[in-house]
C-alpha cells in the first residue's frame, strides 16, 4: 500500500512542478523540461565520471588529496541542497502532512512517505550516483579498506537528509508566518552572499599580510645586500683585496643572498601548508559531515577505526533526527504533548498606540506628499525585498574594506579621491534604481489605493520619490564617510559630491517615474523578482538601471576638467567641481519641476493599466 | 430625486469577449442598491468602472452628478465616495491603524479625527486585537474587515461594496448590516454586490441583476418579489430552472458503507488504533 501511495506521491510532485513552470510561460517550460534531461544525464554521467576520477584522477593520490576531494564533494553537495531547501519552502504548494491526511492513511504512513519523498530531488539524483562512483574508483585503487566508503556515503545522506528533515518542519512553521517567511529568505540569501565572500576575504588578507611579509623581508636582505657591497668596495679602494677578488666576493654574496631567499621563501611556504593541513584535519574531524572525508583519509592510511565511528556518529545522528521529527509530528497531530511539552500562550492586551510616524507632517511638503511619501516609507522599512536591494551597497563596503584595509594596495594619490567618491556614489545610485524604476509594483494590491484616493497624481509621484530619499541618503553618507578615511577628499571636493547626490538622485527619479508609468511589471511576493516578465519590458528596465551611473556624468566632466587644468595649467584655485555641480543642482531641479507635472498627467491616464499589470500576476 | 450613480451603455470589451454590454445604470440617492448576478456575469467589472479601476470600452457614468473618468472631476468625485474592491486595496507592509491613518491623510481629515474614527471601526469591526500585526498576515475576513473600515472612515456620500459579506462571520456580518441600515438612512448611498441573497433580501431597497453582462432588471425589491422570494426571481431572470437538477448515477442508491465487521487496510493498523 506504501509503496502505491509513494509512487501517487511522486506523480503529484512531479506533476505540480510541471505545471508551476507551465504557468511561467512556454519557454520556461522547454527551459526546465531541458534542464531535467540534462539533470538525468548528469545523474549517469555523475555516476561514471566518479569512478574514472577514483580510478585514474586518484590513482596514486595522498591520503589528504582524498580527503580534500570529498570535502570540495560534500561542500557543493551542501550548497545545493540547502538552496533546494530554501526554494522548495518558498513554493506555495508545499506538500505538507495536512494534505495527506484525510486520506486512509495512517499517521506514521503518512510521516513515512513524505520522508521518502523528500529524498527524491535532483541534488541527490546527482550527487549519490557521482558519490557511489567514486568509492568504487577508490576502491579499485586503495583496496579493500576502501569499502568502508559505501555505508559511510549512505549515512552521510541517511544524515543529511535526516537532519534537513527535521529542520524543514521546524522552518516551514517558522515559515507560515509570511512575514517571518519574508525575513528568513532574506537572512539566507544574505547569509550566502557573506558566507561566499568569506575565502575572498581572507585570501585578500592573507595574500596582503604575506606579500607585505615578503617585501619586507626582500627590502632588509637589499639592504644587507647592499651594506655588504659597500663594505667590499670599501676594501678594494682600501686596497685589501684586488678587482678579480671583489668580483668573485661579489658574486658570492649575490649568490648567497639568493640562495638565503630561496630558502626562506621554501620555509614560509612548507609552514604555511603544514599549518594549513593541521586546520583542515581537525575540521574534518570535528565536523559530523566531514567525517566521511576524514574517515576516507584514515582507511588510506590503514586505520579503519576513525571510518567506523564516523559511520556509527552519523547513522545515529540521522536515526535520532528522524525520530524527533516523528516524535514532533505525531505531538503535533495527535495532540499528546508532555508535560514540559507546550505553554499555554498568555494573551497580552497592550494599549493601543496611534500610528505616530504616520501622523507625521514633513516640511515644505503638503499633507498629500507627507502622507504618501511617509506610508511608503514605511512599507520599504519594513519589506525585506527592499532592504535587501537597499544593504547591498553596505555588503560590498564590508567585502571592500577589509580587501583594502589588510590587502596589499598601493597607497592611492590624493587626485584620486574624487573619483573614488563618485564612484562609490554611482553605486549607491545603482542599488536605489531598483527600488525607483518599478515603484508601483512594490505596492502591489495597495496601488489600488492610490488609484481609489482623492490624490492629485503628483502628490503621489513626489512622495513615492520622497520615501526613498532616507535609505539612499543614510547609507550614501556612510559609503562617502568610510571612503573619505580611506582617501580623504579636500573640502570643496567633499561639499560637491554630498551636493552632487541630489541632482543625481533627482534625475534617476525622473527616469524612474517614466519606466514605472510606461513600463510596470508586475513583482512576486516578497521578493524583487519579476513575475512573469515580458522581454521587452524587462529590457528596458535593464536599460535604465544601465543608464543611471550616466547621471553621474557631468560631475565625473567637471572632476576631470578640475583635474586637466590643475596639470596642465597650474590652475588649482578654481573650484570647477563645486561649480559645476551648483549649476548642475539649479538645472535639474527646475527641470524636475516641469517634468513631474507631465508625468502626474501620463499616470493619472495610465492608472488602470498599471493597476491591471502589478496586481494581475501576483494575486 | 436625484441619482447617485447613472450610467449611458457602459459597455467593457476584453479583446473579443464582452463582459459588460450597454449596461444603463440608475441608482437614485439614499438607496442601498443591490448588484445581483451570476458568477462571472460582470458585477465586478461593472463595480471596477465605476470606481476609476478599470477603463471603459465605451459609454458615460456619473456619480453624484460628476464624471469619474473626467481628470478634471476625478479627484472632486473621489472626495465623495468610499470604495471596498473586489481584490481590497491593502498594503502588505502596513498595520491596521498605519493604513487607516493614511487613508485619513489622503481625505484630509484632521489628526484627531482619524484617530477617533479609527478607534471605533476597529473596535466595531473586532480588528483592535490583531491591529498591531501587518496586513499580510491577516486572514481574509480580517483584510476585508480593514478595507471595509478603510472605506467609511472619509463618511462618503456613496458607499461602493464589493462581495462585503463574504468571508465574514456571522457577528460582523450583523454589524455591517446594522451600520449600512444606519448609512442610507441618513440619506447616503449604498452600492453593494452580493451572493447571499437572504441579505440582500433583507437589507436592500432596489435591486439590478445582471445576467451575461446585461442589466436584465432593474428596480425596487418589492416590486421585483411580487409576492415571491428574491431567490425564485432571481433564477428566473438568469435563466436557471428547476430542469437543469444533477444527474450523476453513481449517487443514485444506497451508499456503500463497509459493514462493521470491515476494516480499511491503511498499511499502518497500530498507528490508527
Amino acid at each position: 500500500m506504501i509503496w502505491r501511495h509513494l509512487k501517487t506521491i511522486l506523480w503529484l510532485r512531479w506533476r505540480m512542478s510541471k505545471n508551476q513552470w507551465r504557468r511561467a510561460g512556454a519557454l520556461n517550460a522547454i527551459l526546465m523540461a531541458g534542464f531535467v534531461v540534462v539533470a538525468l544525464i548528469s545523474s549517469v554521467f555523475a555516476f561514471f565520471l566518479g569512478i574514472a576520477g577514483g580510478v585514474f584522477g586518484l590513482a596514486e593520490a595522498e591520503p589528504d588529496l582524498l580527503m580534500f576531494v570529498w570535502d570540495v564533494i560534500i561542500l557543493a553537495f551542501l550548497v545545493a541542497w540547502a538552496f533546494g531547501l530554501i526554494t522548495e519552502l518558498q513554493r506555495s504548494e508545499l506538500l505538507s502532512l495536512d494534505k495527506l491526511l484525510h486520506y486512509p492513511l495512517s499517521l506514521s504512513g503518512a510521516f513515512t512517505l513524505n520522508y521518502l519523498t523528500s529524498l527524491f530531488s535532483l541534488t541527490v539524483a546527482v550527487a549519490l550516483p557521482g558519490m557511489l562512483g567514486l568509492s568504487i574508483g577508490m576502491v579499485w585503487n586503495h583496496g579493500a579498506p576502501m569499502l568502508l566508503l559505501f555505508p559511510l556515503v549512505l549515512s552521510f545522506f541517511l544524515m543529511v537528509t535526516g537532519v534537513t528533515y527535521q529542520f524543514r518542519g521546524w522552518l516551514a512553521t517558522l515559515m507560515e508566518n509570511k512575514r517571518r517567511r519574508r525575513a528568513i529568505m532574506m537572512s539566507f540569501t544574505l547569509g550566502v552572499i557573506l558566507l561566499t565572500q568569506i575565502p575572498n576575504v581572507v585570501n585578500m588578507g592573507f595574500m596582503g599580510s604575506r606579500n607585505r611579509h615578503r617585501r619586507e623581508e626582500t627590502q632588509r636582505s637589499n639592504e644587507r645586500l647592499i651594506e655588504q657591497t659597500a663594505e667590499l668596495n670599501r676594501r678594494l679602494a682600501s686596497g685589501d683585496v684586488d678587482v678579480a677578488d671583489n668580483a668573485r666576493l661579489m658574486k658570492e654574496l649575490q649568490e648567497e643572498a639568493e640562495k638565503e631567499r630561496q630558502e626562506k621563501r621554501s620555509a614560509a611556504r612548507a609552514q604555511v601548508y603544514n599549518g594549513f593541513i593541521h586546520y583542515v584535519v581537525l575540521a574534518n574531524q570535528i565536523l559530523p559531515m566531514t567525517w566521511l572525508a576524514y574517515g576516507t583519509r584514515q582507511a588510506a592510511l590503514g586505520s579503519l577505526w576513525p571510518g567506523l565511528l564516523g559511520l556509527v556518529g552519523m547513522t545515529l545522528i540521522g536515526t535520532a533526527s528522524l525520530w524527533r521529527a516523528h516524535r514532533t509530528t505525531m505531538c503535533f497531530y495527535t495532540g499528546h504533548y508532555s508535560k514540559r511539552g507546550r505553554k499555554k500562550k498568555v494573551k497580552r492586551t497592550e494599549a493601543a498606540k496611534p500610528a505616530w510616524l504616520l501622523e507625521q507632517h514633513l516640511p515644505i511638503v503638503n499633507e498629500h506628499v507627507s502622507g504618501v511619501a511617509l506610508v511608503a516609507f514605511r512599507s520599504l522599512l519594513r519589506a525585506p525585498e527592499s532592504k535587501m536591494a537597499l544593504i547591498m551597497p553596505l555588503v560590498m563596503l564590508l567585502i571592500y574594506i577589509p580587501m583594502i584595509a589588510f590587502g596589499d594596495i598601493p597607497k592611492l594619490p590624493s587626485i584620486a579621491a574624487p573619483f573614488i567618491a563618485l564612484g562609490v556614489l554611482m553605486l549607491t545610485i545603482f542599488g536605489a534604481t531598483q527600488l525607483v524604476v518599478n515603484v508601483f509594483a512594490l505596492d502591489r494590491s495597495g496601488f489600488r489605493a492610490y488609484v481609489l484616493m482623492p490624490v492629485p497624481r503628483k502628490d503621489i509621484l513626489l512622495g513615492k520619490n520622497l520615501a526613498v530619499v532616507p535609505f539612499v541618503g543614510s547609507i550614501t553618507a556612510l559609503i562617502l564617510l568610510a571612503t573619505h578615511i580611506m582617501v580623504p577628499l579636500t573640502f570643496t571636493h567633499a561639499v560637491a559630491t554630498i551636493l552632487q547626490c541630489l541632482p543625481a538622485y533627482l534625475l534617476l527619479c525622473m527616469m524612474g517615474n517614466l519606466s514605472s508609468i510606461l513600463m510596470p511589471m508586475a513583482m512576486s511576493m516578497g521578493t524583487m523578482k519579476a513575475a512573469q516578465p515580458k522581454l521587452v519590458v524587462a529590457l528596458v528596465q535593464g536599460f535604465v538601471m544601465m543608464l543611471s551611473p550616466l547621471s553621474l556624468a557631468p560631475a565625473f566632466a567637471a572632476v576631470l576638467a578640475e583635474v586637466w587644468l590643475a596639470e596642465s595649467f597650474r590652475i588649482r584655485e578654481v573650484p570647477i567641481y563645486l561649480v559645476v555641480t551648483l549649476v548642475e543642482l539649479v538645472v535639474v531641479a527646475w527641470v524636475y519641476r516641469r517634468v513631474i507635472a507631465a508625468q502626474a498627467h501620463m499616470l493619472q491616464k495610465r492608472e488602470p493599466r498599471i493597476l491591471e499589470i502589478v496586481t494581475a500576476n501576483v494575486e | 430625486m436625484s441619482l447617485a450613480v447613472e450610467t449611458q451603455d457602459l459597455t467593457r470589451f476584453f479583446d473579443d469577449f464582452c463582459a459588460v454590454d450597454g449596461v444603463n445604470l440608475s441608482v437614485e440617492r439614499g438607496t442601498l442598491y443591490g448588484f445581483l448576478g451570476p458568477n462571472g456575469a460582470g458585477k465586478s467589472t461593472t463595480i471596477k468602472m465605476l470606481t476609476g479601476i478599470l477603463t471603459p470600452t465605451s459609454g458615460s457614468i456619473a456619480l453624484l452628478g460628476q464624471n469619474p473618468w473626467d481628470p478634471s472631476e476625478a479627484i472632486d468625485v473621489k472626495k465623495h465616495i468610499g470604495v471596498l474592491p473586489e481584490d481590497l486595496a491593502l498594503f502588505d507592509n502596513l498595520t491596521a491603524r498605519e493604513y487607516l491613518t493614511f487613508v485619513g491623510r489622503m481625505y484630509l481629515l484632521p489628526r484627531d479625527t482619524i484617530r477617533e474614527r479609527s478607534e471605533e471601526l476597529l473596535s466595531l469591526l473586532s480588528l483592535e486585537d490583531v491591529e498591531k500585526k501587518l496586513a499580510l498576515e491577516y486572514s481574509h475576513g480580517m483584510k476585508k474587515k480593514l478595507a471595509l473600515a478603510a472605506a467609511l472612515l472619509p463618511n462618503p456620500d456613496l458607499l461602493f461594496l464589493d462581495e462585503p459579506f463574504e468571508g465574514v462571520d456571522a457577528v460582523t456580518s450583523r454589524v455591517i448590516r446594522d451600520l449600512l441600515a444606519g448609512f442610507v438612512a441618513r440619506g447616503s448611498t449604498v452600492f453593494v454586490t452580493s451572493h447571499v441573497l437572504e441579505i440582500v433580501e433583507r437589507i436592500c431597497t432596489h435591486v439590478g441583476i445582471i445576467a451575461d453582462g446585461q442589466l436584465v432588471e432593474q428596480t425596487s425589491l418589492a416590486d421585483l418579489r411580487q409576492g415571491n422570494s428574491l431567490e425564485q426571481r432571481f433564477l428566473e431572470l438568469v435563466g436557471s430552472t428547476d430542469d437543469e437538477k444533477p444527474n450523476l448515477s453513481w449517487l443514485e442508491g444506497e451508499p456503500s458503507l463497509p459493514s462493521p465487521d470491515q476494516t480499511v487496510a491503511t498499511g499502518d493498523e497500530e498507528a490508527m488504533q
